[in-house]
């Protein structure tokens, strides 16, 4: 019965949380290239969120792929740096944090 | 029937007899050819073993002139056709593997074919021959390859993003992104060298240190160079002979990450691998034999950051601070540490980075037990008593023809330190300016300045032979100086094989006569011969790999030293390693199975 509890346990733990996503960015550096409501390398967390917002579901997807793999055309000339050292599962939760910018 | 039934009580006795055997460790052998059969010389053969095996991470072999391969030791693991073995050349793809296993052997047959792109195997610095001015191509080295190599894989990655873009105005796409990744870049690096004395919730100046200062010239020749998607490499060779035999191997050891392994030497008994964690206030400590890891923890309440490391004649490590003037001193034995805060007598303080190596790439001190250190701080050299702690230092002389460029004479940081054999000179580099000297411990006054052709030619760790004869890294021109401190005379200045590798260090062989030189950019450790001036090279196994100091074991002659690739969110290995060339020049063999590293009392 032991066991199975701990599978189950294992089953509904919850993915990294957008809080969590925060700390994630702060970790990776991001602000390197974004802050929060200013332009500087790349675009403010908050102009994307306003951006995307409406489509979130899709977005959380798009924004994480864009974080791991780089890219750009969005926002101008300037692709952003992939980061590869960050997983699928902390883009996504790092992707949801900035979607929840949203005004 | 009685007969049958023997026969299984025969079968499960033979069965159960086998199954309490001692698992055999298997020898891991075979050749390596080309799709007509003929045998391939120096192909790397990487084994990249599960993680937490015993011993190494990966272990690598080369393939001998019948093509032929084994690799040291015998191997517990089941080796079969999973089993992460590649074989990897330059103008080589592998294409086909044959893997014969049983519990004692395996035998594997690799099968190569040539092909024209090199993008695989081909260094960073194969891409930066694109800089046809040398001035040009040591500037930028001396810019931009600090912490990592350029272009590493994933700058090339980068160029196909802007390559993906499809802009109307491709150029200025190139230059808008570039000049974005030299802000980042220096961002990073500003982050990575204030996190000493960072207090928490202060913005970093990303223009306050290490900083590119002619950014614009870097963003102009990148857009210049950097023009189409970075993805195919034709014609590059490693510019010298390819030195490895069939006995030569490399033992990789990974550090788990977080880290920012800087570098590492061998001591102890059994063997341990101790390497410095930048990133951390910790020294790791790396059984050879067994891979278990322990960390060492620097006991001082500010972060040293541990940058150098020197071999003391007496089995102890000796560790210098990336960030503050704490010396601290670890027996490896037990654990214990002795650390010194040094200030000179007036109250200053010092920014230590090498303390003075002797020509068995030792810690030499003095006559009087005094170690002497290059003050990168301070543009000085100076010495600390270990019995009392008492500093002083003395400012190098300005070399006159870079003293008027007030950019030069910022950052002409006192680098690398060398002892002469008789103990009464140091000899020290000056890594911005392009300047060397001397200075006399006994009359305490400089020998020199010494100027090198190129202002750019970035001398950074340096080595003394048991002649006297000092050898220098010039990192930017990608060259090796050889200098003789007797007779005060520059013996030769010569171009490594590739002159973009960006060689860190070089370290006197007492045993071979020979320097070696390990590179940054190059993924390649260079032999120098100073009696015919020849070169050979040994291919490291995989790319990024930002090499540091080699030291090499008294014992064993086997060659230590890291992939340093710092800056925490860069990619590339952060990994100790160890490299017997397979010479047979020292008399003992070195094997991780029964690894130590004899020491020598004083």
């Amino acid at each position: 019965m032991k066991k199975y509890t701990l599978l189950l346990a294992f089953a509904i733990a919850p993915n990294i949380s957008a809080q969590e996503g925060e700390a994630l960015v702060q970790n990776a550096m991001c602000y390197a290239c974004h802050q929060m409501e200013s332009l500087s390398l790349g675009p403010p967390w908050q102009a994307i969120a306003a951006r995307h917002a409406s489509r979130s579901e899709l977005m959380t997807e798009v924004l994480a792929g864009k974080i791991i793999r780089g890219g750009g055309g969005t926002w101008g000339n300037v692709p952003m740096v992939p980061n590869q050292r960050v997983s699928e599962e902390e883009a996504k939760a790092m992707a949801e944090w900035i979607l929840g910018l949203a005004p | 029937m009685k007969s049958f039934k023997l026969k299984l009580w025969s079968i499960f006795f033979s069965t159960l007899i086998l199954s309490f055997q001692p698992a055999r460790a298997a020898t891991i052998e075979g050749i390596v050819v080309d799709q007509n059969g003929n045998p391939l010389t120096n192909i790397q053969l990487v084994y990249t073993r599960a993680s937490g095996a015993r011993g190494a991470s990966a272990v690598t072999v080369f393939s001998g002139t019948d093509g032929r391969f084994r690799f040291p030791d015998d191997y517990p693991e089941r080796i079969n056709a999973n089993t992460d073995i590649a074989a990897r050349g330059l103008g080589y793809r592998q294409v086909d593997r044959l893997v014969e296993a049983n519990r004692r052997t395996a035998n594997l047959t690799y099968i190569m074919q040539p092909v024209t792109n090199q993008v695989e195997v081909a260094p960073a610095s194969a891409w930066l021959a694109r800089i046809e001015d040398r001035a040009e191509q040591a500037a930028f080295i001396m810019n931009c390859i600090d912490c990592h190599q350029v272009p590493a894989s994933e700058v090339r990655d980068y160029a196909a993003l802007i390559d993906d873009l499809h802009a109307s105005d491709p150029v200025l796409a190139r230059r808008q992104s570039w000049d974005s990744i030299v802000k980042y870049m220096n961002f990073l690096s500003a982050w990575e060298f204030s996190r000493g004395g960072r207090p928490e919730g202060v913005e970093i100046d990303a223009e306050a240190v290490y900083a590119v200062e002619n950014s614009a010239d870097v963003v102009n020749l990148l857009t210049g160079i950097f023009k189409d998607r970075l993805d195919h490499i034709e014609g590059y060779d490693w510019g010298a002979p390819i030195i490895t035999t069939a006995d030569t191997a490399i033992w990789d050891y990974e550090v788990p990450e977080p880290n920012a392994i800087r570098e590492a030497v061998m001591l102890g008994d059994p063997a341990m691998l101790l390497a410095a964690d930048v990133g951390a206030n910790r020294i790791v400590g790396i059984n050879v034999r067994t891979g278990r890891q322990q960390d060492f923890e620097v006991p001082t309440d500010v972060l040293i950051a541990p940058h150098s490391l020197h071999r003391g004649s007496d089995g102890m490590l000796w560790v210098t601070p990336l960030f503050n003037n704490i010396v601290a001193k670890l027996n490896p034995a037990n654990g214990d540490w002795q650390t010194w805060e040094l200030e000179t007598s007036t109250g200053g303080g010092v920014g230590i980075h090498d303390l003075s190596f002797g020509h068995e790439h030792e810690l030499l001190t003095d006559a009087g037990g005094r170690v002497w250190f290059s003050d990168i701080g301070n543009r000085a050299v100076g010495y600390f008593d270990p019995a009392d702690g008492s500093t002083e230092i003395w400012n190098t002389p300005v070399a006159e023809s870079r003293a008027n460029d007030s950019a030069l004479y910022g950052s002409a940081a006192v680098y690398g330190l060398v002892m002469t054999v008789d103990r009464k000179e140091v000899w020290y580099s000056q890594l911005g300016n392009g300047v060397f000297g001397g200075f006399n411990i006994d009359t305490k006054e400089f020998i020199g300045p010494f100027v090198l052709p190129d202002a750019n030619a970035g001398p950074r760790r340096i080595s003394i032979s048991d002649d006297d004869v000092m050898y220098l890294a010039l990192y930017g021109t990608g060259q090796i100086a050889e200098f003789d401190i007797k007779t005060r005379q520059m013996l030769g200045i010569y171009d490594l094989p590739d002159t973009a590798s960006a060689p860190y260090s070089v370290t006197w062989d007492p045993v071979r006569k020979v320097v070696w030189v390990p590179t940054a950019n190059g993924d390649v450790i260079y032999r120098f011969d100073p009696a015919t001036k020849d070169f050979g090279v040994i291919p490291m196994p995989r790319e990024r790999a930002f090499l540091r100091m080699i030291d090499i074991d008294p014992a064993t002659g086997v060659l230590v030293s890291s992939y340093a690739n710092i800056v925490e969110n860069v990619n590339g290995p952060r990994m100790a390693f160890i490299v017997d060339p397979g010479d047979g020049a020292y008399p003992e063999k070195f094997s991780p199975a029964t690894a130590s590293a004899p020491t020598t009392a004083e």
